[in-house]
């Protein structure tokens, strides 16, 4: 699995995400923050597309050495079983950071092994990760 | 899936109970969910232009299915292949961007922006049909080899304001429940501690290595952090191994959850007003050979469906739909008094179906008058009852009755069970 990095700068900046997915399969996403022994729950999207709108993730000065995970769940009964593969392949999910250093990856983008289905296909579940570091 | 006969002969009920036991005990276990709306959609085109219903349908997932799926019918180009359907829906072969589940189900998204036509792409499909028949039935010849292509789609799903709300909340609820259901959320979530633990002592010990000059420290540092390497390699495995079997796993809490069940079934509602159109075209070769091939009828048509009535609609999830045909065919008429002179005629067919749908029931008429341009003795009429019933997910029967368009040998009958398992058929003559 390739570990992927932001860098966030030294300032005191906010740093923010969104996150985009492109699927007709029903899309949970949900954003969580691990940082020094804890998790904190940083929001999770509610209309059944996967959108997280533009969320803070605290400032700059507070996240070294956290890493975000973002997990979205996609579930595709309400599509005919003979797209389930083309579904899965087509998944894309875009995850734009901002407020940390300028001219860096952005967005990231799912990697085609941060996703799994299960047997049947009907049910995606994609994981990324990003640490959020400081030079 | 579906059988027809055009024969006169009478299915007895203990028949029907005798197959349905036999494929209830062998089917039901291995049977695959299927949709209603995926049995009502078993009208391809292709089919309907030919007057009858499919035994088969196969549905290509990929190009390369469907290359397959072509080349299995061409025998090695030796014979017309003869007695298939194809469907294939184009759309899914590409990658749409900005995809969401609102365009799918014709869904007002967040910003207001109504998708009461984004069926017509997402939901274009393109059928390739062939029936061959060894007795004369209806408008089909005996021995002929009838090949059909057809297209159609989805021009207009619209759903009213509260139809979208209610979509909307269920959509929303689906969201909120899911989270209880991921699977193993107090060992998933101890697994990204430790991991992000490991990184960042990962990430220090490199940046003490870098630094350190004395070489002994340097030794040791090292051998901490090859170590450290080591365990994140480890623990990766683990959430790896978790990963792969979370989806089975939320698919397994998802079924069983009866709360996200009642959401997706909401999501099922059907819409108050649908308007799909196809166009088909197809070709007879008697003898199934080429040399005397003719055209043999082509069509363009259009349904609208209007849901807009139920007696109890939370109580009984029942609906009753007023569908509205239309069809513009050019047929290759047989002359009177010939066997094999055959004369273009443009026809016209109009009709409605009433269909009402309460539970796992339901029930349908529907009334097609056929009006031929210039010989009004050909004129001819559709007349079809039918009924089905869902007897459990995956297993639904289904029974028709009526007159199918023609003069003389037109009696319809039919009957079979979609037990969503396998393709073969169940023929009851």
């Amino acid at each position: 699995m390739e570990i992927e990095n932001y860098f966030i700068g030294k300032n005191k900046k906010e740093i923010f995400i969104t996150v985009t997915v492109s699927t007709h399969g029903i899309a949970v996403t949900e954003v969580k923050l691990i940082i020094n022994g804890s998790i904190f729950n940083k929001g999770a999207s509610t209309n059944g597309a996967g959108l997280i709108s533009r969320t803070s993730l605290g400032f700059a000065s507070q996240l070294d050495g956290g890493t975000i995970k973002i997990e979205t769940d996609i579930v595709l009964t309400k599509i005919p079983k003979s797209a389930w593969g083309s579904c899965f392949e087509n998944l894309q999910i875009h995850y734009y950071l901002e407020g940390g250093e300028p001219d860096q990856k952005n967005p990231f983008e799912l990697l085609s092994a941060e996703k799994k289905k299960s047997s049947s296909g009907e049910t995606i579940i994609a994981t990324k990760r990003i640490n959020l570091v400081n030079r | 899936m579906y059988s027809y006969s055009t024969t006169k002969n009478s299915i007895t009920m203990k028949n029907i109970l005798i197959i349905t036991a036999v494929i209830w005990s062998t089917f039901s276990l291995k049977a695959q969910n299927i949709e209603l709306k995926d049995l009502k959609n078993l009208n391809t085109p292709g089919f309907q232009i030919l007057d009858i219903a499919p035994g088969t349908i196969d549905r290509p997932a990929n190009p390369k299915a469907f290359a397959a799926s072509v080349m299995s019918l061409t025998n090695n180009g030796t014979a017309i292949p003869k007695n298939f359907a194809l469907e294939v829906t184009p759309y899914w072969y590409f990658k749409p961007k900005n995809a969401t589940v609102f365009q799918y189900l014709n869904i007002k998204d967040e910003a207001g922006k109504s998708n009461t036509f984004t069926g017509i792409f997402n939901k274009m499909s393109i059928s390739l049909a062939s029936v061959f028949n060894d007795s004369t039935s209806g408008s089909l010849i005996k021995n002929t080899n009838y090949i059909a292509f057809g297209l159609k789609t989805n021009l207009i799903t619209y759903r009213n304001e509260k139809q979208n709300q209610k979509l909307k909340n269920a959509l929303a609820n689906f969201s909120k429940r899911i989270s209880d259901l991921r699977p193993h959320q107090n060992d998933a979530d101890a697994l990204e501690i430790e991991l992000n633990r490991i990184d960042n002592k990962i990430r220090a010990l490199y940046t003490k290595l870098k630094d350190e000059t004395d070489n002994a420290a340097k030794d040791s540092i090292n051998t901490e952090y090859q170590n450290a390497i080591a365990s994140r390699a480890l623990l990766q495995k683990k959430i790896d191994d978790f990963e792969n079997q979370a989806p089975d796993l939320l698919e397994e809490n998802i079924k069983k959850d009866t709360l996200i069940q009642n959401y997706l079934k909401e999501l099922d509602d059907l819409p108050l007003l649908q308007v799909d159109v196809a166009f088909a075209y197809s070709e007879a070769f008697p003898d199934n050979t080429t040399k005397d091939k003719r055209f043999n009828r082509s069509g363009l048509w259009m349904t609208a469906a209007l849901n807009a009535f139920s007696v109890d609609k939370a109580e009984l999830n029942d609906n009753l739909a007023f569908i509205l045909c239309t069809r513009f065919i050019n047929d290759n008429v047989l002359k009177e008094g010939s066997l094999d002179v055959f004369k273009k005629e443009n026809a016209f067919d109009l009709g409605f179906k009433l269909e009402y749908s309460i539970k796992d029931l339901s029930i349908s008429y529907e009334y097609i008058k056929r009006d031929y341009s210039d010989k009004s003795n050909l004129n001819s009429e559709r007349k079809v009852g039918a009924i089905q019933y869902k007897i459990s997910d995956g297993l639904y029967v289904t029974g028709a009755y009526g007159t199918n368009f023609g003069i003389d040998k037109n009696l319809f009958t039919l009957f079979g069970i979609n037990y969503g398992f396998g393709k073969s058929s169940l023929k009851t003559n």
